[in-house]
């Protein structure tokens, strides 16, 4: 995908060898299997249920997974008495849809005003360097938090929008930090190197340069935070959840799976806080491998 | 040097004032959106009568109009609240009347030792871990401390803690009690919920767990560094000099490699808070975490702005010592 | 999972015997032989000390041991005993008189006479104080007086800020000291429960040293019970009160000292009850079946009915719900049993009527069987009222607090399954969701607990249903309810009101205003530590209470 966005020939290298190395390495497989799994049952979960998540009878609720895999509820009933194996598979989609909802409107927050910031520099830098200090300052739980009091009450069991949308706006406009930092970083540097200087003098416009010599740039630190981060989404989205700001029951994410895990996990019902629990470890543990990876292979001084 | 710190200074002031007005403005959009907080006053099941409900409004400075009108930054309560903050007032909270200042005199101690024990605890095993990992660099040890530091990581710690509180606290709490008695250190230690009496063993084990936030990248940020080090020419003229190994890991490796530790928990302080409101709130800590989430929830204005912006204080003046560590640890820096 | 389960068991079995032998130390410790000692209870987050100014039940659970009322509630039956009172008598239901017992005092000093009572009435009373008790004063003649209505709207400097009259008056007209031991109330209309209220908090009595520095009188209450603190009360930490010595009352305490430990929302006692730091505890619903299944925790386990109920509210005031039988519909179609399991076994029973069995005059199951889980009759009924507006949700509102949430869905899950009609929940906080339900802006059926202030019937009729359509939350109006508890409210003897009470809950049920869902369940355990556990009938905490004047330590 990344090819596409470098024109610049060492670039392409930079990410060809970059995929050589990382598909050498097992623990990066592992990982990508992983991933396609969860993607699949977030794209398509009626592929493994055919149950429905929302039909609930309360007198069946927890019952055990006695029979495993067989049976009329596989993986046995959630707290409401509703089918757990498909709450779980149903749960998988908003919370990957949030994931990436986040990251992506972070990276097109970060990567412009950190480009702003750095090529232009002077008041533009100060206005966005003092945004940046602002929001770092507010941790982002509690910035979530905040920002998250003013949704309750909306009413939310909805379409996938309106599930995953008051958290991921939240998240977003307390993550974006990162990735700003990062460009900006980038765009001084890029700025002052003599091949810009040289499009410069032959009269490219400002916008020329920062597309095609600055981001190209900035897309290498950025891409290398890129699947750690969407692990970490995906950790806060269960912290919020717990905490009862997130995805709003009767709506389910992963988030939502765990915090009413947790009410019953003391009393014997393991499996209703262990199996989210297992699959949300696996996929942050997908990306941060993954991540791990993509940096070590972007950054060849430490190969 | 003293014009950097100055600048630093300056602009510290002005991320704070930036920060206020953010969260004075959250708060009464909150009001706005969410209705009026006064009516927690009252607490219960009841109606409210009118009058009551006035007076209590005036009592807390939420009878200004503005408050009717969605959007409206309220600027003059926002300069009235400025004007309190100065003259040393921080105002009281909704539920019991008590004077926010005081408040935070009791949680900001027991949140800063949480902080205390997660940074030793984040600190040696990430110095052992990643020193360990640099020195057996592309070997088995190094893939599997990586791979252990970033499985740990992968673990939300709440859910640690949880595990924790539900599962191996009591019966270890009773198995210490057994051999050392109920007020001993050991039968203190492993307790399940914070106690008053107790304040600094009962932090130490939430401490530990909330300090391998970070673990991954901080163990990632040492090893790095370490193997830069270990590469430089003086590491090569010390091995040359025929120092031995242990010694040349420490005086020389480790500590060059204490700038991007430095930094690294410079930075975690700001997301440390982030996990000190559910670890407070699932080891029962009166903690900022906690306190400034539930005052969130219950729309008690005076503690959110005070609460976090004193938690912005710290953060911004961590950074800025920090950044001057970052001189005074590597003589290649200089500011100017 | 069978062997995780029976791990996490014989780990609180042992934990068990550890506790027993580490009393048995803490004991030799303190041990000065004739009973005594100290109970560790946990408790909320208390909102103030001194009478009137709390009105949850983490408040009074502590003052009601700090401080003596003219009543006792028994801790079988809940009804009043005369405490410091000689003696409370009517005529009219109207002029009470109330004799007070001779020589009590504060622990300061002061005598508990009826200027103490009149003092601290007063200050519940004044209205700018904003007391959260202070409407428990307003049949008391006088208090208009203290409680002005708002200036007219063309007065107020800014139209949206509604201005008040000055209050110039301090004391309730109604209130008249005789003499030192005996006090004349006059009330504004008769009422037969009086005496009942005069066991709450808001009616204590006050000294004046407590009056005169009030923020010390918070933290170290002046009162005149068998408790009290030596050292200050932390609200966030809790604190120890003690046996007084001098105490001259009628209801001794049989330990030398209570220690309050706070568990703030979101944290429970059970782990501290399970490595015996806590002597009293609820555990939550996981840890209620564990607990269960444990044959030692089993003999050391209280339970009995509650009293707080809740129920689905209806909006009257909105035409989607002016047919009673599509609230009979509603209604019929909760699965009750269902939803208790849900939240955990036995944390509730369900519940077919509006005021529950343990409060006097409670229990007549006037609801039928409309609330009684049947899917056909709801059905009809659902018919009958011409069916559900299709394409719109259901949407019930609930504040989120504990888990209303899961309550309420469960709730829904049960309606949505019987009826065919699809539900939302709006969760809201708390001070939005009064807003909300007083400005009568919503669009569904609504959460409604209650709990008693006092133990008659009366008290979950008036409050809720009373004061006309504009008044109450349902918006409920029925002339032929108003004229009952008005004929009740006068009527000469208790048990002829209590009668008439239920009669106004009998037309209550005909229209139907809220569907009762259940009563709550109190499911406490003590330690090996403690005898002699009683919990109250009619007040009790939360997360796990006893009567401290009764309860004693095993040595």
């Amino acid at each position: 995908m990344s090819e596409s966005l470098s024109s610049e020939a060492p670039q392409a290298s930079l990410w060809k060898d970059a995929f050589r190395t990382m598909r050498r390495r097992p623990d990066v497989i592992l990982a990508a299997l992983i991933l396609l799994f969860v993607a699949t049952m977030a794209v398509f979960p009626t592929l493994f249920t055919d149950k429905d998540p929302t039909r609930c009878i309360g007198r069946d609720a927890r019952q055990r997974p006695d029979t495993w895999f067989r049976g009329e509820h596989p993986l046995g009933t959630d707290g409401f008495g509703c089918d757990f194996a498909a709450t779980i598979v149903h749960g998988t989609r908003p919370t990957i849809a949030l994931a990436v909802t986040v990251i992506v409107f972070s990276i097109l927050i970060g990567l412009t005003l950190g480009i702003l910031s750095g090529y232009y520099g002077g008041w533009v830098d100060a206005i966005i360097s003092r945004a940046l200090d602002v929001f770092i300052v507010i941790p982002l739980m509690m910035g979530a938090i905040l920002l998250l009091s003013l949704f309750r009450g909306r009413g939310s069991s909805g379409g996938l929008l309106e599930t995953v949308g008051p958290p991921a706006l939240a998240l977003t406009l307390f993550g974006w930090m990162e990735f700003c930092r990062y460009t900006r970083a980038v765009s001084i540097e890029t700025k002052n190197l003599d091949y810009v200087t040289a499009a410069r003098c032959l009269g490219a416009k400002d916008r020329r340069i920062m597309f095609r010599h600055v981001l190209p740039n900035a897309v290498v630190p950025v891409t290398a935070v890129v699947p750690t981060t969407l692990g970490s989404i995906i950790v806060a989205e269960s912290a919020l959840a717990v905490l009862g700001v997130g995805v709003q029951p009767p709506a389910t994410s992963w988030g939502v799976l765990l915090a009413k895990g947790t009410e019953w996990a003391g009393g014997g019902y393991i499996y209703l806080f262990g199996l989210p629990l297992v699959l949300l470890i696996l996929t942050v543990f997908a990306f941060a491998t993954i991540g791990d990876a993509l940096r070590d292979a972007l950054d060849p001084k430490l190969r | 040097m003293g014009r950097y710190v100055i600048r630093r200074l300056l602009q510290g002031l002005l991320t704070l004032f930036i920060t206020l007005f953010l969260l004075h403005y959250l708060m009464a959009l909150s009001v706005q959106i969410r209705g009026n907080p006064a009516l927690l006053f009252f607490g219960g099941e009841r109606t409210p009568d009118p009058a009551m409900l006035a007076q209590v409004e005036r009592l807390y400075g939420l009878d200004d109009a503005c408050y009717d009108r969605t959007g409206d930054p309220c600027l003059a309560p926002f300069v009235e609240r400025m004007q309190n903050y100065a003259r040393g007032d921080f105002g009281t909270t909704l539920t019991g009347n008590q004077d926010v200042g005081e408040l935070l005199a009791i949680w900001i101690p027991n949140t800063l030792r949480l902080f205390i024990f997660a940074t030793i605890t984040l600190v040696t095993l990430s110095m052992i871990l990643g020193t360990w990992a640099a020195r057996h660099h592309g070997r088995f040890v190094d893939h599997s401390v990586r791979g252990t530091t970033i499985l740990i990581d992968s673990v939300p710690v709440f859910l640690v803690l949880l595990a924790y509180v539900y599962i191996i606290a009591v019966p270890l709490t009773n198995w210490a009690r057994g051999i050392w008695g109920d007020e001993s250190f050991m039968g203190q230690l492993f307790r399940p919920s914070y106690s008053a009496d107790y304040p600094w063993v009962t932090i130490i084990i939430p401490g530990i767990i909330v300090g391998t936030v970070g673990l991954a990248t901080l163990t990632r940020l040492v090893r790095a560094s370490q193997l830069e080090n270990l590469g430089s020419d003086y590491v090569r003229t010390a091995k040359a000099k025929g120092l031995k190994r242990m010694r040349i890991t420490v005086v020389h490796v480790v500590r060059n490699s204490m700038i991007p530790i430095v930094t690294g928990v410079g930075y975690t302080f700001a997301y440390m808070l982030s996990g000190a409101v559910l670890t407070e709130g699932v080891m029962g800590i009166p903690g900022m975490g906690r306190m400034i989430f539930q005052a969130v929830q219950r729309q008690e204005t005076n503690l959110v702005i005070v609460g976090l912006t004193a938690s912005a204080v710290v953060v911004i003046t961590v950074t800025m010592i920090v950044d001057l560590l970052y001189a005074a640890l590597d003589p290649r820096i200089r500011y100017e | 999972m069978r062997r995780t389960r029976y791990a996490v068991a014989t780990g609180a079995a042992a934990a068990l015997a550890l506790t027993a032998c580490a009393g048995d130390e803490s004991d030799v410790d303190s041990g000065d032989g004739d009973g005594g000692g100290t109970v560790n209870m946990q408790i909320g987050e208390v909102r103030s000390l001194i009478p009137g100014g709390s009105g949850e039940s983490e408040g009074f659970r502590i003052m009601k041991n700090v401080y003596d009322g003219l009543v006792y509630y028994d801790a079988e039956t809940g009804e009043p005993d005369n405490l410091v009172a000689e003696e409370i008598t009517s005529e009219d239901n109207q002029t009470w008189t109330i004799r007070i017992q001779e020589g009590l005092e504060f622990h300061n000093g002061e005598p508990v006479d009826a200027e103490a009572f009149v003092r601290g009435w007063n200050r519940v009373a004044y209205g700018p104080n904003a007391l959260p008790l202070n409407y428990f004063m307003a049949s008391i003649e006088g208090y208009d007086e203290m409680n002005p209505d708002p200036l007219p709207e063309e007065e107020w400097s800014d139209p949206d800020t509604p201005e008040f009259p000055d209050v110039d008056t301090t004391e309730l007209s109604g209130l008249t000291v005789v003499d030192d031991l005996t006090l004349e109330v006059e009330l504004s209309a008769p009422f037969i429960g009086f005496p009942t209220m005069l066991g709450y908090e808001a009616f204590f009595p006050v000294a004046q040293e407590c009056l005169d520095d009030t923020d010390a009188c918070e933290e170290q209450p002046i009162g005149n019970g068998p408790f009290m603190f030596e050292e200050p009360y932390n609200i966030q930490s809790g604190g120890t009160a003690v046996a007084w010595d001098d105490y001259q009352g009628d209801k001794p305490a049989n330990i030398d000292a209570v220690d309050w430990t706070v568990y703030l929302e979101g944290s429970d006692c059970w782990s501290d009850f399970m490595t015996g730091s806590i002597d009293v505890c609820r555990p939550t619903a996981a840890d209620y079946e564990q607990a269960q299944n444990d044959p030692e925790l089993a003999e050391r386990h209280i339970q009995q009915d509650g009293t707080s109920i809740l129920m689905l509210a209806y909006t009257l005031y909105d035409p989607k719900f002016e047919d009673v039988n599509l609230r009979r519909a509603l209604s019929a179609a909760i699965d009750r049993e269902g939803v208790i399991t849900v939240i955990g076994e036995d944390r509730a029973n369900p519940l077919d009527t509006w005021v529950p069995e343990s409060i006097l005059g409670g229990g007549q199951g006037a609801c039928g069987e409309y609330c009684e889980y049947n899917p056909d009759l709801a059905n009809d009924l659902l018919d009958e009222a011409g069916g559900w507006p299709e394409d719109e949700p259901l949407r019930i509102w609930v504040n989120d607090a504990a888990d209303n949430l899961d309550v309420f869905r469960a709730v829904g899950d049960s309606i949505s399954q019987t009826l065919d009609i699809e539900y939302e929940i709006v969760p809201m906080e708390w001070t939005d969701f009064l807003a909300e339900r007083e400005a009568q802006s919503l669009d569904g059926p609504f959460r409604s607990g209650w709990g008693p202030d006092y133990n008659l019937n009366e008290n979950y009729l008036d409050p809720i249903y009373g004061g006309g359509a504009r008044v109450n939350h349902q918006g409920y109006e029925s002339e032929e309810y108003q004229a009952k508890m008005d004929e009740a409210a006068a009527a000469d003897t208790l048990d002829e009101a209590v009668g008439l009470y239920q009669e106004a809950e009998q037309i209550l049920a005909e229209d139907m205003p809220s569907a009762p869902i259940w009563v709550d369940q109190v499911n406490y355990y003590y330690s090996e530590r403690v005898d002699n556990v009683i919990v109250h009938p009619i007040y009790s905490g939360p997360g796990g209470d006893a009567e401290l004047r009764d309860i004693e330590v095993v040595e």
